[in-house]
């Protein structure tokens, strides 16, 4: 069994390997540009909250669209027609979707956790306005925060042809963001990048952490019973 | 008892109000080599994606091996035993030969190295190419080296050939022929060559409009099919010909009639007329599937 796992994991890294790379070409360009630029007044939310929203759009490239098999850079017209390969396999949906969303989050976790050392490490302005603890809960905080997103493309990915289900994925995931700060402003999950951040509580912000967590298993629940009962 | 691997009762499957699969009945003996037949559209691969359990039916059964068939989330167990092999012959471009084999060999554990090195020899298969890289004759022998490497009990082939030049189809049909003899695989594939099927085939199906019109063994159709010509000495007689005459044409004094069965009392009612005389001729897989959906 592990083998076959072993097998549908460098299948999907193969498929986002390049989007990945690209991800980290963007960061490193947004990085050097600000580390080029640097002032003595600046401020680490003007670091951080750009630095933030690169990631999340970022991951909205990383979702696969479960057993459809996604082009490793462009978007060309008749991918999909492996799936019918994919999905012939004796493996079941679940396992499929299961090791992608896998490699996707952990896609997510490294580029995530790069950035953020690259942050601490070449902006002095962090390390001061920061103490290790705090930055380490928003490394924290962003991780969890991030797997709503990519979930929201997983899910829209298996329902859509590229390049719309990215746009959708994205539109979807934010009036979503939308509905929970008016209707639910304790949960809001983007609360914990502004005055629930661990930079100023100095804590987990638990209940958006915890809103962020259940939306992903929601979508990402969703996307499996979608490519379950799928018709290929 | 005959051992039915591929059976399918009243299966039906509609879309957006057209049906594409409207009660057709199956039954593919184990060991064969079954041809399917059926003009563009007539629900072929729909039929393939149904067994497959990529489509859920709308009505009716599909058996495989006896089980019946789960729809999208059918067994593992079940299609570890199946090898198919896809229309567009599309597999993942950004794999090499060598690295879709190690892909797939994992999941089935009765995966046969002789016949992997076999067919990548077969086919002239470069394991370093990558796939985006092949010709589609070479898609088609690698995804043939996939179905048949892990010891594929039924091979599902739909439109095997298509595109491929003379000479890969042939060492293709010459592969496939072979296997039910030495692997026992039961061959279940659809095409358009009829030359193709005539050349391989033991069992076909026609079918039309998602009906199976003509089922059974070759060599029984055959005989059971003929073509009678019979000339009048004038102007033929109007004839109220016995059941058999499927279609009957008129060209001067000839009349030719296609003959579904009953062959022999159709010329014994013709050599019965005065002056007559009557031949029976064999006719082609060809003719058969023309006269039963040549037209609309």
């Amino acid at each position: 069994m592990w083998a076959v796992i072993e097998m549908l994991l460098i299948k999907n890294w193969l498929e986002t390997r390049w989007r990945l790379t690209a991800i980290f070409g963007y960061l490193i360009l947004f990085l050097a540009i600000n580390y080029h630029n640097q002032a003595p007044g600046m401020k680490v939310s003007n670091l951080l909250i750009p630095l933030w929203m690169i990631l999340t759009f970022g991951v909205l490239t990383l979702a696969g669209g479960g057993v459809k098999t996604q082009s490793p850079a462009g978007f060309p017209e008749g991918l999909a027609e492996s799936t019918q390969f994919t999905i012939a396999l004796p493996v079941s949906r679940l396992r499929l979707v299961a090791v992608r969303a896998a490699v996707g989050l952990m896609e997510t976790s490294a580029v995530t956790v790069i950035a953020a050392c690259a942050a601490w490490n070449l902006f002095p302005v962090v390390r001061v306005s920061t103490t290790p603890a705090d930055f380490a809960r928003v490394l924290l905080t962003t991780l969890v925060w991030l797997t709503g997103p990519y979930c929201a493309a997983l899910l829209f990915e298996t329902l859509l042809a590229e390049p719309f289900s990215m746009v959708i994925a994205g539109l979807a995931f934010s009036l979503l963001l939308w509905l929970l700060h008016h209707i639910a402003p304790a949960v809001d999950v983007v609360r914990a990048f502004g005055q629930e951040s661990p930079l100023i509580t100095h804590r987990l912000p638990w209940p958006q952490m915890a809103t962020s967590a259940s939306v992903a298993l929601i979508l990402f629940v969703a996307a499996v019973r979608i490519v379950q009962t799928r018709e290929y | 008892m005959t051992n039915i691997i591929v059976e399918t009762k009243g299966l039906r499957k509609v879309f957006e109000g057209h049906p594409a699969v409207d009660g057709l009945d199956l039954s593919v003996e184990a060991g064969s080599i079954f041809g399917f037949l059926g003009r563009n559209g007539a629900g072929k691969t729909t039929t393939i994606r149904l067994l497959l359990g990529f489509l859920k039916a709308g009505g009716g059964e599909a058996r495989l091996f006896g089980e019946a068939v789960s729809g999208p989330v059918g067994g593992a167990d079940m299609r570890r035993r199946i090898g198919f092999v896809s229309e567009s012959k599309h597999l993942y471009p950004y794999m090499t030969v060598r690295q879709i084999i190690r892909f797939t060999r994992p999941f089935f554990p009765g995966w046969r190295d002789d016949l992997e090195r076999r067919y990548l020899e077969i086919f002239d298969l470069p394991p370093n190419r990558k796939i985006s890289a092949l010709s589609k004759g070479m898609r088609a022998g690698l995804m043939l080296l996939l179905a048949i490497s892990h010891r594929a009990e039924l091979l599902i082939l739909d439109e095997p050939t298509e595109g491929l030049d003379p000479a890969i189809t042939e060492i293709l049909l010459r592969e496939l022929v072979a296997l039910p003899a030495s692997e026992g695989t039961t061959i279940f594939f659809s095409a358009h060559q009829l030359a193709e099927v005539e050349q391989i085939a033991d069992h076909v199906a026609i079918i039309h409009r998602g009906r199976t019109v003509v089922s059974g063994a070759l060599d029984d159709l055959k005989v059971q099919y003929q073509r009678l010509r019979v000339v009048f000495p004038h102007g033929p007689p109007p004839v109220s010909w016995v059941e058999g005459a499927e279609h009957v044409r008129q060209e001067g004094r000839t009349v030719s009639i296609f003959a579904s069965h009953n062959v022999e009392a159709l010329v014994q009612q013709a050599g019965s007329l005065p002056g007559v005389s009557v031949e029976p001729y064999p006719v082609s897989l060809k003719e058969i599937f023309l006269e039963h959906v040549g037209s609309n």
